[in-house]
């Protein structure tokens, strides 16, 4: 298991709690698609995973140790995508390790492997960013940004990957693009992934498994398998469109 | 700004003061060349030594201010608790002008440079302030998480995130104050000193109706404020060039 919680408990204040009690897993290579209304609790569930917040009970394991700090291995994807506007697309792609050479893969100690001077331009490239690399955030579209955002990421040599609303402000070809994308990656390299996100489709679209958040306190969500979810067509299935309509219907009593 | 048509407008100022001095003759409007003339003279003698003091003393404050304030405007537009607390204050003092100041800080510190840099730096100080820490309040605090999830710790953030997010607002707040702050030297030089180019601009004027030098005492005052502008317009394209990348491209 690369995620486990264990009773996960949270809450911003004590008398609302936004999950009580939580006990999930993801599998290594897994891709999970988290669905909720908004208020629901889904970006704060990728933040608690992330290390950013901490549980107020119970505990979460990454990688089978408990989770206290942002670890090296988790690459997160928040919504507008946290690129350094003062930076190019080149020194975006390159602070993750410019970090670790510098601070360690904690921030605090110095770095416990040798990491290499080089950066290896090879998610740049994989990504298309290579002939915009010495462009600044601002003047590329937001595709371009999200792309750069994701190679920042896995140049770091992710084993899980999270991703808050990663579709959410992009044109529908852009997203669709970017959607097959990550189930390319998540294929390839047997990455892990949760995304979150407040659209029913791309949920039903990416999610081999979707976890379907309502409104907090979240007990016990309920996960909803889909097998054949990210194939090619399954945007034109049968089984795509009933799933996005049971989804719909079991989001709507909570809106 | 480009250099070109700065130097094209000094130069039609310099012909319409050499006209209107050919009109007046009077000897409180010398002609240009004469002051030039004397400005090349004295700058390696007397004047060159009362320009170096004052650009001194500027250069200090801007220091003293920038290494004061960035860091105190950081603090404060980060921490919710300590901006409440200092947020009246700093809102009591920003407007006042800081000129007000000069015989109280005369008073206390003397005729000495430190009081003089105080002066400046009184001046530079608040309007670094305000404006780093209202760029450091504006700072999305996803940019925040996001450059943590990736592993940096406080010097990380220090290194990759306000650093460069607060350069330029020290830049804007430099090139806004700078322009006030020569002002203001000067007024402080007036008072109760021996060095400076208040100084030598009071002292050739009105002791020794020296008109020649008392202009060219005023042509370096203006040198050093477009000098200090322009130096803090190069470190601005150097430092910060993604301001002046162009407008985002259709891709």
């Amino acid at each position: 298991m690369i995620v486990s919680t264990h009773s996960l408990s949270f809450g911003f204040s004590q008398d609302k709690p936004i999950f009580k009690g939580l006990d999930w897993e993801v599998a290594s290579g897994e891709r999970w698609a988290v669905l909720g209304p908004s208020g629901c609790g889904k970006s704060t569930l990728l933040l608690l995973l992330a290390g950013i917040l901490k549980p107020t009970e119970g505990e979460i394991k990454i990688g089978g140790h408990q989770i206290i700090r942002p670890r090296p291995r988790t690459g997160l994807i928040l919504q507008g995508y946290g690129l350094l506007p003062w930076a190019t697309v080149q020194q975006n792609y390159e602070l993750g390790l410019k970090l670790r050479k510098f601070y360690g893969p904690d921030g605090k100690h110095a770095p416990q492997e040798e990491v290499s001077n080089k950066v290896d331009p090879h998610w740049l490239k994989r990504l298309g960013l290579d002939d915009i690399k010495d462009r600044y955030p601002s003047q590329i579209s937001g595709g371009q940004q999200q792309r750069t955002a994701i190679a920042r990421t896995l140049t770091l040599n992710p084993d899980l990957l999270l991703m808050d609303e990663p579709f959410g402000s992009l044109d529908a070809p852009t997203s669709a693009a970017l959607q097959n994308l990550l189930i390319e990656l998540n294929q390839e390299d047997d990455l892990a992934m949760v995304l979150v996100t407040h659209a029913v489709e791309t949920a039903a679209f990416i999610g081999e498994k979707i976890l379907l958040l309502g409104n907090p306190p979240n007990v016990s969500p309920q996960i909803i398998q889909t097998p054949n979810s990210g194939t090619d067509n399954y945007r034109d299935t049968k089984e795509y469109h009933q799933l996005c309509q049971t989804l719909r219907s079991q989001l709507e009593p909570s809106l | 700004m480009k250099l070109r048509p700065i130097l094209l407008m000094s130069l039609l100022l310099l012909v319409i003061w050499q006209i209107l001095a050919m009109i007046v003759n009077l000897a409180i409007l010398p002609s240009p060349i004469l002051v030039i003339q004397t400005l090349f003279q004295e700058i390696f003698g007397d004047l060159g030594r009362h320009f170096l003091a004052s650009f001194l003393r500027v250069i200090a404050s801007m220091l003293l201010a920038v290494s004061l304030a960035a860091p105190a405007g950081l603090i404060l537009g980060q921490s919710k608790k300590l901006d409440e607390l200092f947020s009246p204050l700093i809102y009591l003092l920003y407007p006042i002008p800081k000129v007000v100041f000069v015989p109280i800080i005369i008073l206390f510190l003397g005729v000495t440079d430190l009081s003089k840099i105080v002066i400046i730096f009184v001046i530079l100080f608040f309007q670094i302030l305000v404006l780093v820490r209202d760029q450091a309040r504006s700072i999305r605090p996803e940019l925040v998480t996001s450059v943590k999830s990736l592993g940096a710790g406080r010097k990380g953030l220090f290194r990759f995130v306000y650093l460069p997010m607060s350069i330029p607002g020290i830049l804007t707040a430099l090139r806004q104050s700078v322009g006030t702050a020569v002002a203001v030297l000067y007024i402080a030089e007036l008072i109760a000193t021996q060095v400076g180019l208040g100084y030598y601009i009071y002292f050739q004027g009105s002791t020794m109706f020296n008109y020649p030098k008392m202009y060219a005492g005023v042509i370096m005052m203006a040198l050093m404020g477009l000098g200090l502008y322009l130096l803090i317009d190069l470190l601005q394209q150097k430092l910060c060039p993604w301001q002046f990348a162009d407008d985002k491209e259709i891709v």
